[in-house]
């Protein structure tokens, strides 16, 4: 199963990085790929895992001075990603969604 | 590998994730399995709840989507199907042998807010909570912040049932002794003055 997660941050280049690993940190060890520069694909056993995820996300971005934003996709079982990426993200993308 | 207590388990994978705040007022601990509230005649049951609207509506949601979460993930990981019921929970402690939960526990990460013993329980919780709002229809959720301290309660018998405990409880060491079916049919019995 696998979700996107993408992002808005509304700051300089050097506390949108900082924000970024953050919002990163709150998949943890969970496999994904970088599909855009803040948009992420995230592979996951379950709808719990999901849930959980999806709270650390908003509470990481609320705590944040600056705007962030967040949006996610529904949790999906099955599907292609479609897209225009750099072509280690597409293989990286291919091969997450392959096994999930 | 013995299983720790139910209290160790809930300051490895739940304390860290409690706000600070609540921290320095020592309210993070593991909720005892029901607490007979004073509630006096005529005094509304909003006087037990200590959030702003928002923390409510926020935690309601999140207690939503574990019961969600456990529909969706339980038939795959334990063969059950249709209507959530007993059956669920009776399936849930068959699959939750010592065994396993030891092999969970081997590979959890506490500094995860999505282990599986955290995720698993929260399910666990969330699906009894439900289940039990669904068998005895005068219960509602009594919501609270972080949403694995929400419980069901109990006007009539102005009862709080803090069914997330119930199932840390339940991968805790003898917890296989207190089933969670076990626990959910006892509260019935007790709810009906049985």
């Amino acid at each position: 199963m696998h979700f996107l997660a993408a992002f808005q941050i509304d700051s300089d280049e050097t506390r949108r990085t900082e924000i970024l690993c953050e919002l990163e940190a709150c998949f943890g060890t969970w496999s994904r790929t970088k599909a855009l520069d803040h948009a992420y694909v995230v592979r996951v056993p379950g709808y719990g895992v999901y849930e959980n995820i999806q709270l650390r996300l908003l509470e990481t971005a609320r705590a944040q001075p600056e705007k962030v934003f967040v949006c996610l996709t529904p949790l999906m079982t099955s599907g292609l990603y479609h897209g225009r990426m750099r072509k280690e993200a597409a293989e990286s993308l291919n091969t997450l969604t392959d096994e999930a | 590998m013995a299983l720790p207590t139910a209290e160790a388990l809930f300051d490895t994978f739940f304390a860290p994730w409690h706000p600070p705040e609540e921290h320095e007022d020592g309210n993070v601990w593991l909720r005892p399995d029901f607490e007979e509230i004073e509630l006096p005649p005529g005094t509304h049951i909003r006087v037990l709840d200590r959030l702003t609207p928002e923390g409510r509506a926020a935690a309601g949601a999140r207690v939503a989507g574990m019961e969600r979460a456990a529909r969706e993930d339980w038939p795959a990981l334990l063969g059950v199907s249709g209507e959530p019921g007993p059956a669920w929970l009776e399936a849930f402690d068959r699959w939750a042998t010592e065994e396993r939960v030891a092999e969970m526990l081997k590979t959890a990460r506490p500094e995860q807010s999505a282990n599986p013993i955290l995720v698993l329980a929260c399910e666990a919780g969330a699906l009894t909570g439900g289940l039990l709002l669904r068998a005895h229809p005068g219960m509602q959720w009594l919501v609270d912040w972080p949403y694995w301290n929400s419980a069901v309660f109990d006007l009539n018998t102005r009862t709080r049932l803090h069914v997330f405990a119930w199932a840390v409880r339940r991968f805790a060491a003898g917890g296989a002794e207190t089933p969670l079916l076990a626990r959910y049919e006892t509260a019935l019995k007790l709810l009906r003055g049985g």
